[in-house]
């Protein structure tokens, strides 16, 4: 079976996720990372990568604050599960080992 | 803060897109997450940008819904729609041309739709502004004068008051006047205001005007009161609560601003910038107000909202019986009066003196029918175009047949593809138009914009689109979802279309460029010949001068004299008009005359040197004399005159003047043009009378050296007007400025109009050539040249074009002749015209055509034979 895939956006959603833990919904999610990235992140691009996560088995969704009315609107939160917290690990640690092999005079320019 | 949650409400079309295009699960939870950063926009940002941000953030979920996201989501219909949106993309990619020549053709189409329509609805807002516009009416008179009958918009003081209180359907009256320029000081500013307007108070309510500072029911309430508008509060305080502030007018009279109202809008066919106190100014200036036959007066009504309009213009009539004390002998009871909508004013071009710029409906209908035209010929290339990628095409749709496609499916595929290169067409169209709007406005006249913010106008325009849409792309969609699908994908198809609709829509369009070639030429040259026609005198070299300012009006026949002094002026007259607008009325009459030959003439009256002034050439006799004494009551004629009366030998006959003084006829100078080349030369006589009128001068030296010469006579009177002076030229074109624009209007649609129908042209010999190219091959191989296959392919189109210029030719000339009746003067529409638009016609379609059946003719039979 093929390697599922993290993207770049996908990553920063699973760690906000992650970050929110039992408040993390769309509104709080868009929040945070606008804050962090300071830029606008629309809901759509949100719910696709939600909504890839959720396919994938990184993120598990419930369902709380259904309104009375009919169509109503209803609240849905987002829990990393623990693949999620599994593939944020691999990743970060691909990562780090990559940083980690350029070379001490090219990181020297960090400090200046 | 919390009351907002129960009064804003987030935009319901927003949440309608959301219901109709996400599927439910995903519905409610995008629901809940944008009605809270709604309400958090809502506090921070406000409602209007909260709304904004609803929307956008609704469609951005929309779009990544079906277009990033896996679409297990979406409805069935949705995934469709989705898969046709890609396979029209994908169409539209691969046949680059194609799609090229279709949105060229289309978009151009449309633009000159969008601008032709922005300034016809424009020109039919006039005045539409006022809340009360229906009920409110002009009131104008039929004279009915010995020698003609006029219409004219100028009534008397004493009507208003006698229509109020006459009928009580009359809700209220007003009289106004446009009072002449005036030197205006206030806060230490002075302007020549060109329109100050004297009113009764009562205008402020019959129009609709909106207070700034003050009150309207006390607007002019006082005498010296007078009311401005915001713009002109602008301009002398530089603030609008000017109430109470006083203005100077010439100089001497204070008056006390009582009121600031908005700006009246500029499709107004009165804009008033000033106004005062009409019984006030008016007994300042002496004016009899109780004659009903001193008519300078504007006088407007507002109707009861059940008032019956017609059944009060006919009751207009006792008016005069009854409050009018003029006998019919006197002159009087000679003048009717008549309603006229609000509406219809700015419309109406047979009534003298209306104020404001007036249109001529019939020509904004013109416009508007040939910008439907060039919209209907770029819709018809789209109808062409289509249906013939249709055969092309034949085997995707017998595949998709076979797969279970029903046909409203396939339907509704090809409109999407019509629909998404209409509204990309529209787009750019807007686009565009936008860029050449500046233009366009500057070029009629009008401040012209569109209305981006409303959302009217963005209905409107999808509006369009739709209607487009379902115009161009119903019928190639039912050619093509109609095919059989098994003749679709058999390999020898025998679906061949015959073309008959097509070839009727490229004749069909040709006509119609036909017609507006012809249209085109037949306005140049008319225009041309106007421009260059013996009017009998001479517009060059003559600058004429104003002679407002009441210092040079005192003394001018001193100002004329010392004028003949600067370098440079050759000669120096006066005449009651310029020869290019006689309107001085007369009748003849001598000694012994018979009833039947007092007929109307025009009458002239002038100074010395007016003939040397506009170089107007003698037949007979001599002109007036500075020596004889006599000529004081001394006549000229002009030949139309001599040939009315029938006279053998016209010097030295007498005749009776207008003031009843015997007068004799000196000399007869040749036809000059009295009005404008619409109107035939009428019978005119010339007397000797330096009174009233308009001062030029013909200059022979440097312009410019000369008319600073003058500007420092001018000066020299300590005048309070600025020197003002104006070309005879262009007066004289001034005159035929509609005509001039009409023509270089059409001269631009003619050429689009043209482009449109080579794009399709192009487009329908592209396909051709694709439909024959292995036909083309054998032939080169079995040994036809280049020349003799084009020769092929361009018969066809020939033809064409020949049967399109015979349905053509009659209603161009048709059509023409009858703008050309309008001119007494006009050229002939003769055979040369329609040979010209022929070779126009050939030329383009031989050039498109040409170059298309070329680039075949040249193709290596190999290229096109070895694909099987």
């Amino acid at each position: 079976m093929k390697k599922l895939a993290l993207g770049a956006f996908e990553e920063l959603v699973l760690l906000t996720v992650g970050v929110l833990q039992d408040n993390a919904y769309g509104v709080t999610i868009k929040m945070e990372l606008e804050t962090q990235l300071k830029k606008k992140i629309s809901l759509g691009a949100l719910y696709a990568a939600l909504q890839r996560l959720e396919e994938k088995g990184w993120v598990s969704s419930r369902v709380g604050g259904i309104t009375e009315k009919q169509g109503g609107r209803r609240k849905q939160y987002f829990d990393i599960t623990k693949d999620g917290i599994v593939v944020l690990n691999e990743v970060r640690a691909m990562r780090n080992n990559l940083f980690d092999r350029i070379p001490q005079t090219k990181l020297g320019w960090l400090k200046s | 803060m919390n009351t907002n949650h129960n009064t804003v409400k987030p935009p319901r079309l927003a949440k309608w897109l959301l219901k109709s295009f996400c599927s439910y699960d995903y519905l409610s939870t995008a629901l809940w997450d944008l009605e809270e950063l709604f309400y958090h926009d809502l506090e921070t940002k406000g409602v209007t940008k909260a709304r904004l941000l609803y929307l956008q953030e609704s469609l951005s979920i929309i779009f990544h819904l079906y277009f990033k996201g896996k679409s297990q989501y979406a409805m069935n219909s949705i995934a469709m729609f989705k898969n046709n949106l890609i396979i029209a993309l994908r169409n539209f990619r691969r046949h680059k041309n194609h799609t090229t020549l279709n949105v060229l053709g289309l978009s151009s189409g449309l633009m000159i739709f969008l601008l032709i329509t922005l300034f016809t609805t424009y020109e039919f807002s006039y005045d539409t502004h006022h809340e009360n516009a229906d009920r409110i009416y002009r009131i104008y008179k039929r004279v009915n004068t010995l020698e003609e009958l006029y219409l004219d918009s100028g009534t008397p003081g004493p009507l208003a008051e006698s229509m109020l209180s006459e009928f009580p359907e009359v809700e209220a009256a007003a009289r106004f006047i446009k009072y002449r320029k005036q030197l205006i000081s206030a806060n230490n500013r002075s302007f020549v205001e060109p329109a100050i307007h004297v009113a009764d108070p009562s205008v402020f309510n019959i129009f609709s005007f909106e207070a700034v500072s003050g009150h309207l029911d006390d607007f002019l309430k006082n005498g010296q009161h007078i009311a401005i508008s915001e713009s002109c509060a602008m301009k002398y305080f530089g603030r609008t609560d000017v109430a109470n502030e006083t203005m100077l007018f010439e100089g001497e009279t204070p008056l006390i601003i009582s009121g600031v109202y908005k700006d009246m809008p500029a499709n107004s066919h009165f804009t008033m910038d000033i106004i005062a106190n009409f019984e006030w100014v008016m007994k300042a200036y002496d004016q009899d107000l109780s004659n009903w036959n001193n008519n300078p007066f504007y006088t407007y009504v507002l109707l009861k909202e059940d008032a019956d309009p017609v059944a009060l213009e006919a009751k207009l009539t006792i008016l005069r019986e009854k409050y009018a004390n003029d006998p019919i002998a006197d002159g009087g009871q000679s003048s009717t009066y008549f309603l006229q909508p609000l509406t219809d004013v700015h419309f109406t071009q047979n009534i003298n003196g209306s104020m404001g710029e007036t249109a001529d409906a019939s020509r904004l209908y013109v416009f508007t029918t040939i910008a439907l035209i060039v919209l209907i010929m770029a819709g018809i290339n789209y109808v062409n175009l289509a249906t013939a990628r249709a055969i092309v095409r034949v085997k995707e749709t017998g595949v998709r047949k076979i797969m279970g496609a029903k046909r409203n499916g396939l339907l509704s595929q090809f409109l999407l593809e019509s629909g998404l290169l209409v509204f990309l067409s529209l787009l750019l169209a807007l686009f565009f138009a936008y860029l050449v709007l500046p233009l366009f406005s500057f070029f009629v006249d009008r401040p012209l914009s569109f209305a981006f913010g409303d959302h009217m106008f963005w209905l409107q325009i999808i509006g369009l689109g739709l209607v487009i849409t379902l115009l161009s792309g119903i019928y190639p969609a039912i050619v093509m979802s109609s095919f059989n699908p098994l003749d679709a994908i058999s390999k020898r198809s025998s679906f061949t279309s015959k073309g008959h609709l097509r070839n009727g829509l490229v004749v069909f369009q040709f006509a119609l460029s036909a017609i507006l070639i012809l249209a085109a030429l037949v306005l140049q040259r008319q225009l041309s010949f106007i421009d260059t026609v013996d009017t009998g005198y001479n517009r060059e070299r003559v600058v004429v001068l104003s002679m407002r300012d009441d210092a040079i009006r005192k003394k001018q026949s001193t100002y004329m004299q010392e004028l003949r002094q600067v370098a440079g002026v050759e000669v120096v007259a006066k005449s009651w008009s310029l020869p290019t607008n006689v309107t001085s009325n007369a009748e003849a009459n001598w000694p012994g005359i018979e009833d039947g030959q007092r007929i109307p003439m025009y009458l002239l009256g002038v100074t010395h040197d007016f003939f040397d002034l506009y170089q107007i050439e003698l037949v007979e006799g001599r002109s007036f004399d500075r020596k004889t004494e006599a000529d004081q009551s001394a006549i000229m004629l002009n030949e139309a005159a001599v040939k009315a009366f029938g006279w053998e030998n016209p010097i030295g006959r007498e005749m009776i003047t207008q003031t009843g003084e015997k007068a004799t006829v000196i000399g007869v100078v040749k036809d000059f043009h009295l009005k404008s080349l619409r109107e035939e030369i009428k019978p005119l006589q010339i007397i000797l009378n330096p009174q009233y009128g308009t001062l030029a001068v013909r200059v022979k030296g440097d312009m410019a050296t000369t008319i600073a010469g003058i500007k420092e006579v001018y000066k020299s009177f300590e005048p309070s007007y600025p020197f003002e002076y104006r070309y005879f030229e262009d007066i004289y074109d001034r005159a035929y400025a509609d005509d001039n624009k009409t023509a270089q209007l059409t001269l631009v649609f003619t050429s689009l109009a043209i482009l449109i129908a080579c794009l399709g042209l192009y487009g329908l010999a592209s396909h051709k050539v694709a439909h024959r190219v292995k036909e083309l091959g054998v032939r080169k191989v079995m040994g036809a040249s280049s020349l003799n296959i084009a020769r092929l392919l361009f018969r066809d189109f020939l033809l064409l074009i020949g049967i399109a210029f015979v349905f053509a030719g009659p209603i161009a000339y048709f059509l023409m002749n009858s703008w050309l009746d309008g001119f007494a003067y006009h050229i002939e529409f003769g055979a040369s015209l329609f040979g010209i638009t022929l070779l126009i016609l050939l030329g383009f379609a031989g050039v498109t055509v040409g170059y298309r059946t070329f680039k075949a003719s040249v193709i290596s039979p190999v290229t096109a034979l070895r694909d099987e």
